[in-house]
């Protein structure tokens, strides 16, 4: 298990301290050790990371590089497309696709010289907050083999918490990267809507997705950020704005910050150990010179609700392309295409994602737009204003990021129990705002997420105060031991 | 709000609708949890939204407008094509014989 920082690791490296093809074929086999029981990945790259890797050393010997992250493994999210790579979605419907291109985010990473190891598993198109919903496999939570990663981007939160890499990407639409970031003890960043290209991303709900890192620690996490980050003409809602240098805004001084505690995400709905872990917190804060109040965020309590019918309304839409004539999979039988979509569609998608078509469809179907649809959109202005209020007065807005730690496998059959899982993390998503979740404790073992909020583009602060808390705790040091 | 009681027929509308198929023995669980989804989603009545503007994005930006250049991508459709027949996707027939 590698424990060492994406930083340090890098450093190493550019000293010529170690070597890039060692760095990745020992991850490799740290993966193969540890992946039986974690199931983390999908797919593997081995002879694609090692090539790369020698290329990287190359660069490295001859000083060609300037990454700070040159000769990083890391592992991608397996709706993240890698020309000539497996994309599934961790679905059934795509388990043969191959990206023929290769997504913004990913060329990035590429150009970065970091190396891509292998595709992790998620819930089946996203959809999820346990990664029990993927049709590829099984991943187990570190911490505690029994219980779940979170999801949807459980791989990418347990492969950085199993020390199989140092760092991972993953997509957060109501909260799939926070959330598992939380249930897996390490650090997780859902950018500023279209501050990261969505080019690339198999899309689920085109106005809320977005793209973001998974690390070890806070400085990590900024690093790859400053790297992903930036306009790109692919994507229409990429935004058009300077990317700073996210590392340099860590420098650990929140003296005068100012904190908001929301009450609707203090109340009953989080479990007693959460909040008493988030008020430990808070007194953290309060020792380096920030203050905190509660606040009142009525709209908060519409969140969920909003969030559930515009989610699946998109989601019903950009997943109507998978019709068995393009996208790998067909059902056998279908005498006239109109069956054999049926039976496709039928086959390969699996309960949740059918769920959400069906919710989709009919929030969207005639009679009902203005009732549901339309209404949500509203609610999503209203909870924008709200924000917009609050960051009038402070800076950060400061939650639990799940109400509990994470739940043990089959425990939430029921939709509505797994969708309660993100009424912390969805109203950032609503607004398109900055959130990130950072370990801040543990109950019964298990690790505690703590979320920051900034508003709009304000990355920078987010991440200073998350480091702020980093290096006056210990908690992002305890690895999982399984 | 109108369609709170989701009925069988609401459920085999968005079936037909979406083109999917659940086999019937499934139909009374979905139609139970598409209910209770709806039920939370009575929530959204605590707010006043009568005056309220809908907000489609979450940021508004002016859009990006790029030269107008053809770009060939290069893009083998036939690779993840289920059936590829002289340069083009295969499908089975669309009408009934």
């Amino acid at each position: 298990m590698t424990t060492e920082s994406a930083l340090d690791l890098a450093k190493a490296l550019k000293n010529r301290d170690k070597k890039a093809v060692d760095v990745v074929a020992a991850c490799f086999d740290g993966i193969d050790r540890s992946d039986n029981s974690i199931q983390a990945y999908v797919s593997l790259m081995k002879e694609q990371a090692l090539e790369q890797a020698a290329q990287v050393d190359k660069r490295l010997d001859n000083g060609d590089t300037t990454s700070a992250l040159a000769g990083v493994p890391i592992g991608l999210k397996d709706n993240l497309c890698l020309a000539g790579t497996r994309t599934t979605c961790s679905s059934k419907m795509l388990e043969h696709f191959v990206s023929p291109y290769t997504g913004t985010a990913v060329q990035k990473v590429l150009d970065a010289d970091l190396i891509p190891v292998g595709k992790l598993n998620m819930d089946e198109f996203a959809m999820g907050s346990s990664t029990e919903t993927s049709y590829m496999a099984k991943t187990k939570n570190p911490w505690n083999l029994n219980t779940v990663p979170g999801g949807s981007s459980g791989g990418s939160a347990a492969t950085v918490a199993a020390g199989q890499v140092p760092l991972s990407l993953g997509s957060d639409t109501g909260g799939s990267i926070r959330q598992p970031a939380a249930f897996c003890g390490v650090v997780g960043v859902k950018p500023t809507y279209g501050r990261v290209s969505r080019y690339g991303l198999v899309a689920f709900a085109s106005s809320l997705d977005q793209i973001g890192p998974f690390a070890n620690t806070v400085e990590d996490a900024a690093a790859l950020l400053s790297i992903i980050c930036g306009h790109d003409p692919h994507d229409a809602t990429s935004l058009q704005q300077a990317v700073p240098n996210f590392s340099k805004a860590l420098t650990g001084d929140v003296k005068g910050l100012k904190i908001a505690v929301p009450k609707e995400l203090f109340g009953d709905e989080i479990s007693a150990d959460i909040k008493s872990v988030t008020q430990q917190a808070l007194d953290t804060y309060k020792s380096l010179g920030a203050s905190y109040e509660l606040v009142s965020m009525e709209s908060f309590k519409a969140a969920l609700a909003s969030y559930y019918i515009i989610a699946p309304a998109e989601a019903s839409a950009n997943l109507a392309r998978f019709d068995g004539v393009r996208y790998t999979h067909r059902a056998e039988g279908g005498d006239t295409l109109h069956d054999m979509m049926i039976k496709t569609r039928g086959e390969a998608f699996g309960e949740e994602v059918k769920r959400r078509i069906i919710m989709g469809t009919f929030v969207l179907s005639s009679g009902y737009y203005d009732a549901y649809y339309l209404k949500a959109q509203k609610a999503r202005t209203v909870i924008k204003e709200d924000f917009q209020r609050v960051f009038n007065d402070y800076d950060v807005i400061l939650s639990p990021t799940t109400p509990s730690t994470a739940f043990e496998f089959g425990s939430k059959s029921n939709p509505m129990d797994m969708y309660l899982n993100d009424i912390a993390t969805i109203p950032a998503n609503m607004a398109g705002l900055p959130a990130m979740s950072i370990p801040c404790g543990f109950s019964s073992d298990m690790p505690v997420g703590l979320q920051l909020v900034t508003p709009i583009l304000d990355e920078s602060t987010m991440l200073n105060a998350a480091y702020a808390f980093q290096q006056a705790t210990e908690f992002h040091l305890k690895k999982a031991d399984f | 709000m109108p369609g709170m009681s989701f009925t069988n027929d609401d459920l085999d509308k968005c079936i037909r609708l979406a083109h999917i198929f659940i086999k019937e023995e499934k139909k009374p669980q979905y139609l139970e949890q598409m209910q209770a989804i709806l039920e939370e989603v009575k929530t959204l009545e605590s707010l006043d939204l009568d005056t309220v503007k809908p907000s489609y994005t979450a940021i508004e930006q002016a859009h990006y407008q790029r030269d107008d250049v053809a770009k060939n991508a290069n893009f083998d459709l036939s690779k993840n094509a289920p059936d590829w027949e002289d340069g083009g996707f295969s499908v089975p027939q669309i009408l009934k014989s």
